[in-house]
């Protein structure tokens, strides 16, 4: 039984240095590179790094989330993108995230994933042509979400809100 | 510069990515689990080695499955490795480190195809007219003779009229041992009652559904410089089992320990007189293998440890190790 323990130690002393080994190679493009996707303090930090002019924060929020961002992730390579979640109050799960990236890239993937669609539709969200969709989330829950293009960018909001919530908070981000 | 972002998160550019990935994950802990636990014999070696080639070609699609969340960019910043860091690397020369990754798989898939994918397209579907010319069938009686104890019926044996010394088997619809005639002359009767031994384990061993999913799956990661080198070692270790399970049939490891050495031991090149690059290439090729030749002779010689009833244990624990890890290499 000792030797199996030993043996059983000798493993996971292994197994975390390779562990180890992996986050060094991880942590050496962030060290090397100033506009690799990382967390910022700010969304004025996360504008610097990601080299987006203008990064659009809505003044509208549902009543149970806060302010400021849970989160707030930033790249500018290989694209500019800049992911802003927002938990509600107390919480640590982001309940809304909007997500801003350079138009004609791939949409980065958010936290809140819609696996069951019910409705899409196209808005009108002041003058944008928008589309809304409605459905739940692998664990259930109710996930709206809405896509826009603004300029050089395109949006997108994604929440565990009502539709009409999300509306607000997208059209308090335009003029 | 080019850009390849579109492609690597693509689904295919994922799954090329992270099946790499997971690949040297595998690759690693299977390594240090084979290490830590101390396994020796070849069969359970061989074991390790199958999990790294054939666990990384399921993880993306089964991780995608059970959590879609897993590339959000969220869990790549806190993720033990996120590949899109390291793809948008730009190295001197505006060359990423993705388009890298690309030739090196593109390397490996034309080392594939050349060494291995068309030589086995070559033998599953060459013609009756293509067998060798100067062939006979092997009821000699120094063939009669060697065989009587081993297993029965599982392959025919064919003596091709060559004065060079080689034995090898085909697998498949219609197994069979092919051994030259010069080699016939040069061999004992017990050695050359072990040379037929080891390939009837070959050709014993071929018959393994098992082995025809992992070859499935090598094809599948054609592209992958891991796997063409995980499998090359699984391969060798077949050697060593099919070398166990020779003695098994036989009970005399000294016969085919004299085997290997006229086989593969007569001559002893030294790469380093050789001019060209081609010479020294193909002098170092021949230079590993008579490493693994002595490695093979070795272990013989050595005998085998008795089972270890924890292997069981070690190999759970690196295959639940492998899947953790990989979880949060992305």
């Amino acid at each position: 039984m000792g030797a199996k323990i030993l043996r059983l130690s000798a493993f996971l002393a292994g197994t975390a240095l390779v562990v180890a080994a992996i986050r060094a190679v991880n942590w050496l493009p962030a060290a090397l590179q100033p506009d690799v996707l990382r967390r910022h303090e700010s969304v004025e930090e996360a504008r610097a790094a990601s080299g987006v002019e203008r990064i659009l924060v809505p003044s509208y929020y549902p009543q149970e989330l806060g302010w400021p961002p849970s989160a707030i992730l930033a790249q500018g390579r290989p694209y500019p993108a800049v992911v802003l979640e927002f938990a509600r109050a107390g919480g640590r799960d982001a309940a809304l995230v909007v997500t801003q990236w350079a138009a004609g890239r791939p949409r980065p993937e958010g936290r809140i994933a819609i696996a069951e669609v019910q409705e899409t539709v196209r808005y009108s969200l002041r003058g944008r042509d928008a589309v809304l969709t409605v459905g739940r989330s692998p664990a259930g829950e109710r996930v709206s979400r809405i896509v826009w293009a603004e300029g050089k960018y395109l949006f997108e909001i994604s929440g565990k809100v009502s539709p009409v919530d999300l509306v607000k908070a997208a059209e308090s981000m335009l003029r | 510069m080019i850009d390849l972002s579109g492609f690597f998160l693509s689904w295919p550019g994922r799954y090329l990515t992270q099946s790499f990935l997971h690949s040297l994950v595998a690759g690693a802990i299977a390594e240090v689990a084979v290490k830590a636990w101390g396994i020796a014999r070849p069969s359970v070696r061989q074991r390790f080695l199958l999990a790294a080639i054939m666990v990384p070609a399921f993880t993306w699609p089964v991780f995608r499955i059970a959590g879609r969340s897993r590339e959000s960019l969220a869990f790549r910043l806190d993720a033990l490795f996120d590949s899109g860091r390291w793809l948008a690397v730009v190295l001197p020369g505006g060359i990423t480190f993705g388009t890298l990754l690309l030739a090196a798989f593109a390397v490996t898939s034309v080392v594939f195809a050349a060494q291995e994918l068309i030589p086995v397209l070559r033998h599953s579907f060459g013609r009756a007219d293509d067998a060798p010319a100067a062939l006979r069938e092997g009821d000699d009686l120094r063939v009669m003779e060697a065989l009587s104890g081993l297993p029965a019926g599982v392959a025919r044996v064919h003596v091709i009229e060559d004065e060079d010394l080689f034995i090898f088997s085909s697998t498949g619809r219609d197994p069979a041992v092919y051994l030259s005639s010069g080699l016939l002359d040069t061999l004992s009767p017990a050695e050359l009652r072990a040379a037929l031994a080891h390939e009837l384990a070959h050709v014993l061993r071929g018959r393994r559904p098992l082995m025809s999913g992992v070859f499935f799956l090598r094809v599948l990661m054609f592209f992958n410089p891991v796997i063409l080198v995980e499998f090359r070692r699984a391969v060798q270790e077949d050697e060593k089992i099919c070398d166990e399970m020779a003695v098994a049939f036989t009970g005399d490891p000294g016969a085919l320990t004299e085997t290997l050495r006229k086989l593969y031991l007569e001559d002893d090149e030294d790469p380093r007189e050789k001019r060209s690059l081609a010479e020294i290439g193909g002098a170092l090729e021949r230079y590993s293998h008579r490493l693994n030749i002595l490695s093979r002779i070795a272990r013989l010689e050595r005998g085998y440890p008795p089972p270890a009833g924890e292997d069981w244990f070690a190999f759970a624990s690196a295959l639940a190790a492998i899947g953790a890890v990989c979880w949060f290499v992305v």
